[in-house]
């Protein structure tokens, strides 16, 4: 080949990666310098809040505040103007979609900081705690001034084993402070495109930040069909057969409590943790009704709050006992999720201090619980009830 | 590590082709221990456990090439048996890793047994090595390669560019490369046609297979929920998936393969215009059918000894390829699918000698058609988790009724940046089903341009031949491979959107 054709090719090279070099370093330097996810530091332009498990974490990095409000998503259309203003704090919402305990006090303990663990996870669960027990060690928090933090505590949640999660593709690389795996952050197509460039056009147009009242916030169609949707017709039955809670069932609960929520407790005494048990609708109800799980639920409830309400810092606060919300499904768009009034209304409640579960009341919430749901006519949801 | 990663990109790349040209400079013999450390962290990256069993395999190979080749040179019956022991020590290597837990499952169905599973890791690339380190033996055997150090066995048998998923280079394509002094310096010709034919196969695994992925994976996940429209989906989907993933990867080898200034043997050509299944063959994994019909299929008699014979070793070829590609039934029967498809074809050929006209281009076209849908339903095989998974498939779309797609499929696809683009394209206000369209649509194209369209060596012929010469096609082709290269590393990494189903 002669001497010109090499010469030509060996410019195509060069200029090809030139090209290339010149455009993947131009959308990573934008995407470090604006940094949607706020993952090196704080918002230098105006910006959009989405996609919740990439940028909740620089959230708690990145922003000013004392209060937390983290959950999923059922505490998704929490307000946090109406949170600051009821409890005069400054906060930021954390919401999590689909999460369990394990995510959310995870999530919480890189915020406010964890201690040690104070049972033996990797001889509760060797196949699982084996590749999970970094997630469980002790570290410091982003944020040494929080004094205030409400949970989501969903029921059904605690009763699972302490290392349920949904998701398995995590994006470590933004919850970690190795720089080198930032390479997938920074080089990456859809942060340049649905964060860096949406946050640079939402500068230029002068459009408001999403504020965290909007974070994530929903409105879908709610109604009692619609709540019911999935339930099959309702009989009624005696308890004789329903499961029990067995000895196994209360040390999962155990292990759920004592490995992902007691050593963030433990380690903020100074913090108060509000833990809120949402209010499942009746048709939530009805399906534990019909699986014959009333009493497990109950019971693993009971045991729950009686391992809960040991601390100090913890102030429960429990709604399955407000049955003008439950009972209405109206109010509900599926069997769990409530609309946004219910949120409003259950800041409200706490706020005043109402529907809060302690060692001394906790066996008269949920003996309240039990004298109204196992003796509840479900069969009255059989017409809302699609064949 | 893959070449579809950051640190491979970034840092592999760069720093072994940099090492390589440099250190050549100085000491050829240099280049070549460096070529080979690359490759030995390019396979250890992933888990040291890995080289650990790949080093003692070379070395025993090794050793046993040498002894045939010096030791017993003069003696048939110790090579033969070398040979032999060598082909069999190769085949239980690869029996252990990859098949222990599928003989244990079958030992437990069958008797009744509750042998535990050994879980043992699969050592990387061993399909590939083992088939790399058996045609060694039998080459050696026959006398039909060259002998060659240790060293440039042990390149030939790591060379990072082809160990995970080929091609499978002969000893003898790729010895006489590794020797030629004229190909240690840099050569720019050879390094553009890399670079060129790399980001090509880059784009087809990120940008298209993986894209299609998402779509099929989602909708293998809910396998419940999907309807006869769906499961087509699925099926097509697959078929594209798996053909740009592959021939991507295949791509991006021999790309690299040029970076070095070494040819690596073509492994696609266009399967998915074949008319035959013979044809489908001889275009896809072309140099896994080349091992097969080498050191398999002629050993057992070939066509020689009969037609009977013939076509049942054409089975076992084909058995045999199933069972390699998977330790799952699933892939022996996809194997037996094309082995059948095979045993017809032949018999149509045979009774069609005498009476052979010219094809017409409407019968072309069908035969091309039909090839495509019989590949499609075997490649069910070779995506489900297993039989079970297959049939259910496969009956969903017998049973019909072509209902709306469910969103399990397309809602993860619709999330890809480029494809969030096209649905804005929404004018006739169809939202939901949108999504559902365009996945089709997409689908549809890309089956068209595998029918159609110039391959990856047609297009690389075509590139060096006209765009890489100066004038305006040059300067194009500069621009758009230095977009689609960048624009294949930013993809590289996403954003997933947890769809939490209920919210």
């Amino acid at each position: 080949m002669s001497r010109d054709k090499k010469d030509i090719f060996g410019r195509w090279f060069i200029c090809t990666v030139l090209i290339a070099v010149v455009l993947i370093v131009l959308a990573g330097g934008l995407n470090v310098i604006v940094d949607p996810y706020f993952h090196y530091h704080k918002p230098i332009m105006k910006y959009r809040l989405n996609d919740e498990r990439y940028i909740n974490d620089g959230i708690a990095r990145s922003f000013d505040y004392d209060a937390v409000i983290i959950g999923n998503s059922l505490f998704q259309n929490f307000k946090t103007s109406q949170y600051d203003e009821l409890m005069r704090v400054k906060s930021i919402k954390l919401p999590y979609s689909g999460a369990g305990i394990r995510e959310l006090w995870q999530a919480l303990g890189r915020v406010v900081g964890r201690g040690e663990l104070s049972v033996d996870l990797l001889s509760h669960d060797p196949e699982d705690g084996a590749e999970n027990i970094d997630s469980y060690a002790p570290c410091r928090g982003y944020n040494d001034s929080v004094r205030e933090v409400m949970i989501c505590t969903d029921t059904e949640d605690v009763l699972r084993s302490y290392s349920w999660h949904r998701y398995s593709d995590y994006p470590i690389y933004l919850y970690d402070d190795d720089v080198l795996n930032d390479v997938n952050y920074i080089f990456n197509k859809d942060t340049f495109y649905r964060g860096t460039l949406y946050n640079i056009g939402m500068t230029l147009l002068d459009r408001d930040s999403t504020t965290f009242d909007e974070y994530s916030s929903w409105v879908r169609d709610s109604g009692w069909k619609i709540a019911c949707n999935g339930l099959d017709k309702m009989t009624v039955r005696d308890h004789d057969s329903d499961r029990q809670l067995s000895d196994g069932d209360k040390e999962r609960i155990y292990y759920n409590i004592y490995t992902n929520m007691v050593p963030v407790i433990k380690a903020n005494p100074d913090i108060r943790f509000i833990l809120l048990i949402p209010p499942a609708s009746l048709a939530k109800w009805a399906e534990y009704y019909s699986e014959g799980e009333l009493v497990y639920v109950l019971d693993g409830m009971e045991y729950m709050l009686s391992l809960l309400t040991e601390y100090d810092n913890v102030e429960i606060y429990g709604f399955d006992d407000a049955y003008e919300i439950t009972g209405d499904l109206d109010r509900y768009c599926d069997k769990i999720h409530y609309d946004a009034g219910v949120s409003e209304w259950l800041l409200e409640e706490v706020s005043k201090g109402e529907h809060r579960i302690d060692r001394d009341n906790y066996r008269e919430y949920t003996g309240r619980l039990r004298a109204y749901y196992m003796n509840y006519d479900f069969t009255i949801l059989n017409e809302y009830i699609e064949d | 590590m893959v070449f579809n990663s950051y640190v491979f990109i970034f840092l592999m790349l760069p720093i072994s082709i940099a090492g390589y040209y440099l250190i050549n400079k100085v000491s050829f013999k240099g280049g070549q221990i460096f070529l080979l450390f690359s490759s030995l962290i390019f396979i250890g990256y992933m888990n040291i456990a890995y080289l650990f069993i790949l080093l003692p395999s070379v070395l025993v190979n090794y050793l046993i090439i040498y002894m045939m080749n010096h030791t017993f040179k003069a003696r048939e019956g110790y090579r033969r048996g070398l040979m032999v022991s060598g082909i069999v020590l190769n085949v239980l290597l690869l029996a252990v890793f990859k098949y222990c837990d599928f003989f244990i499952d079958n030992i437990n169905v069958i008797f009744g047994k509750d042998i535990a599973f050994l879980h043992l890791l699969m050592p990387l690339g061993i399909s590939f090595y083992t088939f790399k380190q058996i045609s060694v033996l039998a080459d050696y055997h026959k006398d039909t390669t060259l002998s060659c150090t240790l060293l440039e066995y042990g390149i030939y048998m790591t060379f990072y560019p082809q160990f995970t998923q080929g091609p499978i280079v002969l000893q003898s394509e790729f010895i006489l490369q590794l020797r030629d002094e004229q190909r240690k310096s840099w050569d720019t010709v050879y390094a553009s046609k890399g670079l060129y034919r790399f980001t090509i196969g880059l784009a087809k695994k990120v940008l298209i297979a993986d894209t299609i992925a998402r779509a099929v994976d989602g909708g293998y996940s809910e396998l419940d929920e999907v309807g006869a429209l769906g499961a087509l989906v699925l099926i097509l989907g697959y078929t594209l998936q798996i053909y740009f993933d592959f021939s991507g990867y295949s791509d991006m080898a021999i790309g690299l393969g040029n970076l070095f200034h070494i040819d690596l043997p073509e492994n696609f050509d266009s399967p998915y215009k074949a008319r035959s299944i013979d044809e489908f063959w001889d275009r896809w994994h072309i140099t896994l059918t080349r091992f097969f019909t080498r050191y398999v299929y002629i050993p057992l008699g070939g066509s020689r000894k009969g037609h009977v014979r013939t076509y049942v070793n054409v089975f076992i070829i084909f058995l045999l390829s199933g069972l390699w590609h998977g330790a799952e039934w699933s892939f022996v029967i996809w194997g037996i699918m094309h082995g059948v498809a095979m045993l017809i074809s032949r018999m149509l050929r045979e009774l069609k000698r005498n009476g052979k006209r010219d094809e017409g281009r409407i019968a072309g076209i069908l035969k091309n058609v039909g090839i495509f849908l019989y590949v499609s339903v075997a490649w069910v095989f070779f995506r489900a988790s297993d039989t079970k998974e297959a049939v259910e498939v496969i009956t969903k779309v017998l049973r019909g009724g072509f209902d709306n797609m469910t969103e399990y499929i397309y809602e993860m696809f619709n999330k890809t940046v480029e494809i969030s683009w096209l649905l804005r394209l929404d004018v006739l206000g169809m939202e939901d089903r949108l999504g559902g369209i365009i996945l089709i649509l997409v689908l549809i194209v890309l089956t068209l341009i595998c029918m159609l369209a110039p391959n990856s060596r047609q297009m690389t012929v075509r590139w060096q031949d006209k765009a890489a010469v100066s004038g305006r096609g040059y300067a194009v082709s500069v621009i758009m491979t230095g977009i689609l290269f960048a624009w294949c590393v930013l993809s590289l990494s996403g954003v997933t959107s947890y769809v939490y189903w209920n919210f």
